[in-house]
Protein backbone atom coordinates (compact mmCIF):
# COMPACT_ATOMS: atom_id res chain seq x y z
CA UNK A 1 0.00 0.00 0.00
CA UNK A 2 2.97 2.49 0.88
CA UNK A 3 4.93 3.66 -1.87
CA UNK A 4 8.10 5.42 -1.99
CA UNK A 5 8.23 8.70 -0.31
CA UNK A 6 4.00 8.52 -0.80
CA UNK A 7 2.04 9.08 2.46
CA UNK A 8 1.52 6.02 4.42
CA UNK A 9 -2.39 5.28 3.41
CA UNK A 10 -2.82 2.47 6.50
CA UNK A 11 -1.77 4.53 9.24
CA UNK A 12 -3.53 7.29 8.29
CA UNK A 13 -7.05 5.40 7.62
CA UNK A 14 -6.80 3.37 10.58
CA UNK A 15 -6.04 6.86 12.46
CA UNK A 16 -9.57 8.23 10.59
CA UNK A 17 -11.67 5.00 11.02
CA UNK A 18 -10.55 5.46 15.08
CA UNK A 19 -11.63 9.04 14.91
CA UNK A 20 -14.66 8.59 13.21
CA UNK A 21 -15.53 6.14 16.07
CA UNK A 22 -14.87 8.17 18.45
CA UNK A 23 -17.00 11.25 17.03
CA UNK A 24 -20.19 8.68 16.23
CA UNK A 25 -19.65 6.95 19.92
CA UNK A 26 -19.66 10.32 21.66
CA UNK A 27 -22.38 11.33 19.47
CA UNK A 28 -24.69 8.56 20.00
CA UNK A 29 -23.90 8.81 24.13
CA UNK A 30 -24.61 12.32 23.85
CA UNK A 31 -28.30 12.06 22.36
CA UNK A 32 -28.94 9.12 24.84
CA UNK A 33 -28.09 11.29 27.56
CA UNK A 34 -30.35 13.93 26.27
CA UNK A 35 -33.12 11.22 25.50
CA UNK A 36 -33.05 10.46 29.25
CA UNK A 37 -32.85 14.00 30.72
CA UNK A 38 -34.41 17.12 29.26
CA UNK A 39 -36.01 20.04 29.83
CA UNK A 40 -39.41 20.48 27.71
CA UNK A 41 -41.02 23.51 26.96
CA UNK A 42 -44.41 24.77 25.65
CA UNK A 43 -44.48 22.68 22.78
CA UNK A 44 -46.09 19.76 25.82
CA UNK A 45 -49.02 22.21 26.46
CA UNK A 46 -51.52 19.16 25.84
CA UNK A 47 -49.99 17.01 28.27
CA UNK A 48 -50.10 19.77 30.53
CA UNK A 49 -54.07 20.05 29.71
CA UNK A 50 -54.48 17.11 30.57
CA UNK A 51 -52.79 16.83 34.21
CA UNK A 52 -54.38 20.18 34.87
CA UNK A 53 -57.76 18.59 34.26
CA UNK A 54 -56.88 15.47 36.34
CA UNK A 55 -55.62 17.53 39.43
CA UNK A 56 -58.34 19.95 39.37
CA UNK A 57 -60.97 17.27 38.86
CA UNK A 58 -59.69 14.81 41.76
CA UNK A 59 -58.92 12.32 39.53
CA UNK A 60 -55.13 12.88 40.36
CA UNK A 61 -54.42 13.42 43.85
CA UNK A 62 -50.44 14.13 45.29
CA UNK A 63 -48.89 11.49 46.79
CA UNK A 64 -49.47 10.83 50.40
CA UNK A 65 -46.41 10.71 52.55
CA UNK A 66 -46.16 8.10 54.80
CA UNK A 67 -43.25 8.17 57.82
CA UNK A 68 -40.20 6.43 56.68
CA UNK A 69 -39.14 3.39 58.45
CA UNK B 1 -51.50 28.47 40.31
CA UNK B 2 -54.10 31.44 38.56
CA UNK B 3 -57.37 32.35 40.40
CA UNK B 4 -60.64 32.40 38.77
CA UNK B 5 -64.13 33.46 40.78
CA UNK B 6 -66.83 30.75 40.72
CA UNK B 7 -70.46 31.57 40.73
CA UNK B 8 -70.86 32.48 43.89
CA UNK B 9 -68.35 34.70 43.72
CA UNK B 10 -65.22 33.20 45.89
CA UNK B 11 -62.17 33.35 44.39
CA UNK B 12 -61.20 29.41 44.26
CA UNK B 13 -57.50 28.90 43.20
CA UNK B 14 -57.12 26.79 39.85
CA UNK B 15 -54.09 24.60 39.04
CA UNK B 16 -52.07 25.84 36.32
CA UNK B 17 -49.17 24.31 35.17
CA UNK B 18 -47.88 27.44 33.37
CA UNK B 19 -44.93 29.10 35.03
CA UNK B 20 -45.20 32.36 36.45
CA UNK B 21 -42.95 35.04 37.77
CA UNK B 22 -42.72 35.34 41.56
CA UNK B 23 -41.76 38.10 43.88
CA UNK B 24 -40.11 36.62 46.34
CA UNK B 25 -35.95 34.98 46.48
CA UNK B 26 -36.02 31.21 46.35
CA UNK B 27 -34.79 29.45 49.46
CA UNK B 28 -34.58 25.77 49.76
CA UNK B 29 -37.83 25.67 51.70
CA UNK B 30 -39.64 26.93 48.68
CA UNK B 31 -42.41 25.24 46.83
CA UNK B 32 -40.98 24.94 43.20
CA UNK B 33 -41.92 21.66 41.40
CA UNK B 34 -45.46 19.81 40.51
CA UNK B 35 -43.78 16.25 39.87
CA UNK B 36 -45.72 13.75 38.14
CA UNK B 37 -45.09 10.36 37.41
CA UNK B 38 -45.90 8.49 34.18
CA UNK B 39 -45.45 4.73 33.87
CA UNK B 40 -47.60 2.78 31.34
CA UNK B 41 -45.73 -0.09 32.59
CA UNK B 42 -43.16 -1.12 29.48
CA UNK B 43 -40.31 -1.66 31.51
CA UNK B 44 -40.88 -3.72 34.66
CA UNK B 45 -38.13 -3.83 36.61
CA UNK B 46 -37.38 0.04 35.99
CA UNK B 47 -40.98 0.79 37.26
CA UNK B 48 -40.18 -1.48 40.23
CA UNK B 49 -37.19 0.76 41.17
CA UNK B 50 -39.10 3.76 40.66
CA UNK B 51 -42.25 2.76 42.56
CA UNK B 52 -40.22 1.65 45.40
CA UNK B 53 -38.55 5.17 45.89
CA UNK B 54 -41.38 7.72 45.26
CA UNK B 55 -41.49 7.63 49.29
CA UNK B 56 -37.78 8.57 49.76
CA UNK B 57 -37.86 10.92 46.38
CA UNK B 58 -40.73 12.79 48.18
CA UNK B 59 -39.25 13.18 51.46
CA UNK B 60 -36.31 15.11 49.93
CA UNK B 61 -38.64 17.52 48.57
CA UNK B 62 -41.92 17.03 51.06
CA UNK B 63 -42.69 20.68 49.67
CA UNK B 64 -43.52 19.72 45.93
CA UNK B 65 -46.30 17.44 45.77
CA UNK B 66 -45.72 14.35 43.88
CA UNK B 67 -48.92 13.28 41.82
CA UNK B 68 -48.46 9.49 40.71
CA UNK B 69 -50.71 8.61 37.29
CA UNK B 70 -52.38 5.31 36.92
CA UNK B 71 -51.50 3.12 33.95
CA UNK B 72 -54.97 4.11 32.44
CA UNK B 73 -53.78 7.69 32.80
CA UNK B 74 -50.40 7.43 31.57
CA UNK B 75 -51.71 5.70 28.40
CA UNK B 76 -54.18 8.16 28.02
CA UNK B 77 -51.38 10.90 28.07
CA UNK B 78 -48.90 9.69 25.82
CA UNK B 79 -51.49 8.79 23.50
CA UNK B 80 -51.72 13.33 23.23
CA UNK B 81 -47.90 12.15 22.81
CA UNK B 82 -46.88 9.48 20.99
CA UNK B 83 -43.15 10.80 20.87
CA UNK B 84 -42.52 9.64 24.30
CA UNK B 85 -43.97 5.95 24.17
CA UNK B 86 -41.33 3.49 25.39
CA UNK B 87 -39.66 6.37 27.17
CA UNK B 88 -41.58 5.63 30.28
CA UNK B 89 -41.52 5.26 33.47
CA UNK B 90 -40.64 9.25 33.51
CA UNK B 91 -40.42 11.59 36.56
CA UNK B 92 -41.76 14.84 34.78
CA UNK B 93 -40.68 18.14 36.80
CA UNK B 94 -43.12 21.18 35.81
CA UNK B 95 -41.09 24.03 37.44
CA UNK B 96 -43.72 26.96 38.69
CA UNK B 97 -41.54 29.87 37.82
CA UNK B 98 -40.05 31.43 34.99
CA UNK B 99 -36.67 32.16 35.35
CA UNK B 100 -35.74 36.10 35.81
CA UNK B 101 -33.22 37.96 33.47
CA UNK B 102 -33.25 35.08 30.83
CA UNK B 103 -33.94 36.37 27.16
CA UNK B 104 -33.04 33.42 25.32
CA UNK B 105 -35.71 31.62 23.37
CA UNK B 106 -35.24 28.64 24.56
CA UNK B 107 -35.11 29.40 28.59
CA UNK B 108 -38.43 31.59 27.70
CA UNK B 109 -40.33 28.63 26.45
CA UNK B 110 -38.70 26.60 29.81
CA UNK B 111 -41.30 24.89 31.30
CA UNK B 112 -39.93 22.31 33.64
CA UNK B 113 -37.01 19.10 33.07
CA UNK B 114 -37.75 15.20 32.80
CA UNK B 115 -36.02 12.07 33.45
CA UNK B 116 -36.96 9.46 30.84
CA UNK B 117 -35.98 6.05 32.82
CA UNK B 118 -37.67 3.98 30.37
CA UNK B 119 -34.60 4.09 27.90
CA UNK B 120 -32.58 2.32 30.90
CA UNK B 121 -32.91 -1.11 30.66
CA UNK B 122 -30.65 -1.99 33.88
CA UNK B 123 -32.93 -1.38 37.15
CA UNK B 124 -29.48 -0.60 38.83
CA UNK B 125 -28.43 1.97 36.35
CA UNK B 126 -32.33 3.32 36.70
CA UNK B 127 -31.61 3.85 40.43
CA UNK B 128 -28.18 5.44 39.94
CA UNK B 129 -30.04 7.67 37.31
CA UNK B 130 -32.54 8.43 39.99
CA UNK B 131 -30.04 9.49 42.45
CA UNK B 132 -28.23 11.63 39.81
CA UNK B 133 -31.18 12.86 39.39
CA UNK B 134 -32.21 13.58 42.91
CA UNK B 135 -28.73 15.39 43.93
CA UNK B 136 -29.54 17.60 40.94
CA UNK B 137 -32.91 18.50 42.13
CA UNK B 138 -31.17 19.29 45.15
CA UNK B 139 -28.34 21.10 44.44
CA UNK B 140 -30.03 23.72 42.00
CA UNK B 141 -33.69 23.98 43.22
CA UNK B 142 -32.79 27.79 44.27
CA UNK B 143 -31.36 28.31 40.79
CA UNK B 144 -32.73 30.91 38.99
CA UNK B 145 -32.21 29.51 35.29
CA UNK B 146 -32.76 25.54 35.70
CA UNK B 147 -32.42 25.36 32.04
CA UNK B 148 -28.68 26.23 32.28
CA UNK B 149 -28.20 23.81 35.09
CA UNK B 150 -29.05 21.21 32.87
CA UNK B 151 -27.67 22.12 29.88
CA UNK B 152 -24.16 21.91 32.37
CA UNK B 153 -25.08 19.18 33.99
CA UNK B 154 -25.52 17.15 30.28
CA UNK B 155 -22.24 18.46 28.82
CA UNK B 156 -20.67 17.80 32.56
CA UNK B 157 -21.75 13.98 31.83
CA UNK B 158 -20.96 14.34 28.31
CA UNK B 159 -17.31 15.22 29.09
CA UNK B 160 -16.86 12.35 31.45
CA UNK B 161 -18.94 9.55 28.92
CA UNK B 162 -16.38 10.54 26.38
CA UNK B 163 -13.18 10.30 28.83
CA UNK B 164 -14.82 6.89 29.82
CA UNK B 165 -14.82 5.70 26.20
CA UNK B 166 -11.59 6.94 25.74
CA UNK B 167 -10.13 5.06 28.63
CA UNK B 168 -12.14 2.10 26.92
CA UNK B 169 -10.92 2.61 23.76
CA UNK B 170 -7.03 2.90 25.24
CA UNK B 171 -7.71 -0.27 27.17
CA UNK B 172 -8.96 -2.02 24.22
CA UNK B 173 -6.08 -1.35 22.25
CA UNK B 174 -3.59 -2.13 25.17
CA UNK B 175 -5.25 -5.47 24.69
CA UNK B 176 -5.30 -5.81 21.06
CA UNK B 177 -0.85 -4.91 21.11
Amino acid sequence: MNEEGGVPILPFLIGTLILCYFGLEVNRQRNKLRTIFNVFDREESEIAEALEEWVESGELKPFELAPLH
Amino acid sequence: MHEHSNSTGHAKPRFKLRPKYRNEPLTPETPRFHVFLIDTGWNEPVSKVLREHIPLFHHYHPQDPVYVLTKEQSVKLLKRAPEHIGRDPMVVMYDIYKPKGVHSKENANYHGFRLNLGIIKNPQQALAKLQEFLKFVCKNRTAECLSCEVQRELHREGLSNMVNILREASEASLELL
